[in-house]
């Protein structure tokens, strides 16, 4: 009678389950494909006939471990070991299972051959049904849920007997099921080509569902690799990637594993990330009260501070880091979770430095033992932004970034003032700079002041000096305040404003007098010329206002 | 972001009734002192509106940074709040606020400012100001929060460079209109 393959089980399916998926697995998986066609009792039958579609089942007592053996020898589906505890097979019989490609299962007493008849009755239904699929992750996820998050890769790796690795986002391996491999840089290299490969799809991902994706790659080397991607979404939010080197075709009880498998590592990285979360917004209350004085007492504050890992026992240095960002399709977030990891990579010290990022801008206390002189704190503090600032440019070279430097104080109840200080200095620091600044607060100068002055005060100043200056501009199509503005940055050089503004040294000085005449002040005489440059800065003010 | 609390000002619904100020005053016992005052505004042709101020516990706060006795801390609702205990009434507070809005409360010799009704707020309720303002010119609003774009930043009568970030929004005043003759037509 001819046998119809199609509708009989396979090893894998029955074990794929409950409760047949607790049945542990000793050897042979690698036939996991053999369909059964009948179940034996090798109990009962003292002659037994042996067909590699039969499934034989037998209990284990010291006499008929030699049995097994003998069964070995014969073309078999699988054989389903039963008793009170687990045999302990011999390495030899474990290989033979393995190049025969028969599975050797084992189940506690408490399971019956009509329990496995059951199963397998259930499981030809439910495949005629097309349910078999849905029943099956049912079981798979409930046994994977009862697995130690640290084991679920390794548990699985057995039974698919392939590699299975967690990345990232960005494709930066997180955990592995095999421990030996994928740490060196060959095998590293492998998941690096598959991100370079995956990175334009990233954004497509991001809308489908976390389901097994089946890719291959031709690495640099020629060889072709097959893989299996399962992209971790909840909520439209990528954690990260399940990856599976393929070493032989993946069954479909095999992708559902890897499916389900990825189900509970995604639930591991949300719990993970909401952890992070609560953490993060603790950090910034802690950080919140440090910068606004809102604190008890010093004492209260450092011990906080050791809870976070901090030492606020020593003096400390503030700089305030704000990204401009203009383009509003960047992650601006992401951004600033980058420039954090570039900072704490960048700062080397004996003693770990506050990062956070606090209302949009990125606050860094550093504390600083070396020395008590304040100018040469300043010059240190000064350098370290260069640093930090050349850095960030060759990450991030179209970003435009300012730093801000508040005064050092030697205690650290008063970094509240040092904040404010680096606040100030970063939003006045643009009147004074061009773009990427870094301005401390003591070399703020007049900003300082004429940041307190109300509208109508400013107004009125800038109006009185340079009024008749900007109709003229106006009335004649001319551009005597930037020419102004340039001859006070050039330090009143004649010979550099001219070469600036491409001009003869002698139109300069006929633009000067008639700055002179317009405004009836005299660029000679030293409280006009400072009056006129205070009404240069003010323009400065108006104009990037405006912007 | 930590919450900012802050005052919306409706410059259309404020008829400068003083309710807010005697609010203020019962509340925190002040007598002829004063935390909130009302200013009338008429810096403009055809504008006519009073303006209730108080603090604006500002996001980066200057009275935090030069009080030499630490008497100023903003806490995690972002209320600026001004602990007497310390103040020997330097006054440095008063000078570096670009609003003037800290003052010498001449029965006690120290400084003294409105400090959001924390009170009330840690209650549940309202501050006094608010809950006082019949016309619902006042309102407490939360900053940190998305706003309407028509809740302005500014008032030309504030500073020109807003370094201190003041947590307070407007609803500016409409023109006024003369009902009894077109001025169109004439």
């Amino acid at each position: 009678m001819e046998i119809n393959e199609k509708n009989m089980v396979t090893i894998q399916e029955l074990l794929a389950i409950d409760p047949l998926i607790n049945g542990k697995i000793l050897g042979g998986w690698s036939g996991r494909t053999n369909k059964i066609e009948k179940i034996v009792d090798l109990n009962i039958e003292s002659c037994p006939k042996y067909n590699n579609h039969f499934l034989y089942f037998l209990k284990i007592t010291p006499a008929n471990l030699e049995h097994i053996t003998f069964i070995l020898e014969k073309k078999v589906a699988g054989l389903i070991l039963t008793g009170n505890s687990e045999p302990n097979l011999s390495l030899k019989v474990l290989n033979e299972a393995h190049r025969k490609r028969i599975p050797i299962i084992y189940f506690p007493l408490d399971f019956s051959l009509a329990n496995i008849e059951f199963t397998c009755s259930l499981i030809k239904n439910l495949k005629k049904h097309d349910t078999f699929q849905l029943f099956a992750r049912n079981s798979i996820y409930k046994k994977i849920t009862k697995i130690d998050q640290f084991e679920l890769l390794g548990y699985c790796e057995k039974l698919l007997k392939a590699p299975l690795l967690l990345v990232n986002k960005a494709f930066q391996l997180i955990d592995c099921s095999c421990h030996t491999k994928f740490k060196n840089k060959a095998d590293l290299n492998i998941i690096k080509q598959i991100g370079q490969q995956e990175k334009n799809n990233w954004y497509r991902l991001k809308n489908r569902k976390p389901n097994c994706y089946s890719k291959s790659i031709v690495l640099k080397d020629g060889t072709n690799i097959e893989y299996i991607l399962v992209p971790l979404i909840e909520q439209n939010y990528l954690y990260g990637f399940l990856i599976s080197l393929e070493n032989d075709i993946f069954t479909n009880i095999d992708k559902l594993l890897i499916e389900e498998t990825g189900q509970v590592i995604l639930q591991q990285l949300v719990h993970r990330k909401n952890l992070e979360e609560i953490e993060k917004k603790y950090k910034i209350d802690f950080i919140h009260d440090l910068l606004f004085n809102n604190f008890e007492s010093k004492e209260q504050l450092i011990e906080r501070a050791e809870l976070w890992g901090f030492n606020l026992k020593v003096p400390q240095h503030l700089i305030l880091i704000e990204p401009d960002i203009v383009n509003v399709s960047i992650n601006y977030s992401e951004i600033l979770e980058k420039i954090q990891l570039i900072i704490m990579q960048s700062i080397t010290f004996s003693q770990q430095p506050l990062i956070s990022e606090f209302n949009g801008q990125i606050v860094v206390i550093i504390p600083f033992t070396d020395n008590k002189d304040n100018k040469l704190n300043k010059k240190n503090i000064l350098q370290l932004a260069h640093k930090l600032l050349k850095k960030l440019e060759i990450t991030f070279p179209k970003l435009k970034l300012s730093m801000g430097v508040g005064r050092f104080y030697n205690s650290a109840t008063d970094l509240c003032r040092s904040y404010q200080e680096a606040k100030n200095a970063l939003a006045l620091g643009k009147f004074i700079h061009e773009e990427n600044h870094i301005t401390h607060f003591e070399d703020l100068g007049i900003m300082r002041l004429l940041a307190n002055l109300n509208y109508e005060q400013l107004e009125d100043f800038h109006q009185e000096y340079l009024g008749e200056i900007i109709e003229y501009d106006q009335k004649n199509e001319t551009n005597m305040l930037s020419t102004l503005y340039m001859y006070f940055k050039q330090n009143g050089d004649i010979n550099r404003t001219a070469e600036k503004l491409f001009i003869h040294p002698n139109s300069l000085r006929y633009r000067l007098k008639k700055i002179e005449e317009l405004s009836e002040k005299n660029l000679q005489n030293y409280e006009d010329n400072l009056n006129l440059f205070i009404a240069c800065k003010i323009a400065r003010i108006r104009s990037q206002g405006s912007n | 972001m930590a919450n900012q609390l802050g005052f919306l000002i409706n410059l259309q619904k404020c008829i400068g009734c003083h309710g807010c100020e005697f609010a203020c005053k019962n509340e925190n016992k002040l007598g002829e002192f004063k935390y909130r005052r009302i200013i009338k505004l008429r810096q403009q042709e055809n504008v006519f509106a009073f303006l209730s101020m108080a603090c604006n516990h500002c996001s980066s706060p200057q009275c935090i940074k030069v009080c030499p006795h630490k008497c100023y801390k903003k806490n995690r609702k972002g209320i600026v709040v001004h602990d007497p205990t310390h103040c020997d009434g330097c006054q440095s507070c008063i000078g570096s606020c670009p609003f003037r809005v800290p003052k010498i409360n001449p029965l006690t010799d120290k400084v003294n400012k409105c400090n959001f009704c924390i009170n009330r707020i840690n209650k549940g309720l309202q501050p006094a100001c608010v809950s006082a303002c019949i016309p619902e010119a006042l309102q407490v609003i939360n900053l940190s929060q998305p706003l309407p774009s028509h809740f302005m930043e500014t008032l030309p009568y504030f500073p020109y460079l807003q370094l201190t970030e003041p947590s307070v929004r407007f609803i500016l005043p409409r023109l006024t209109k003369c009902f009894w003759r077109n001025i169109e037509e004439e």
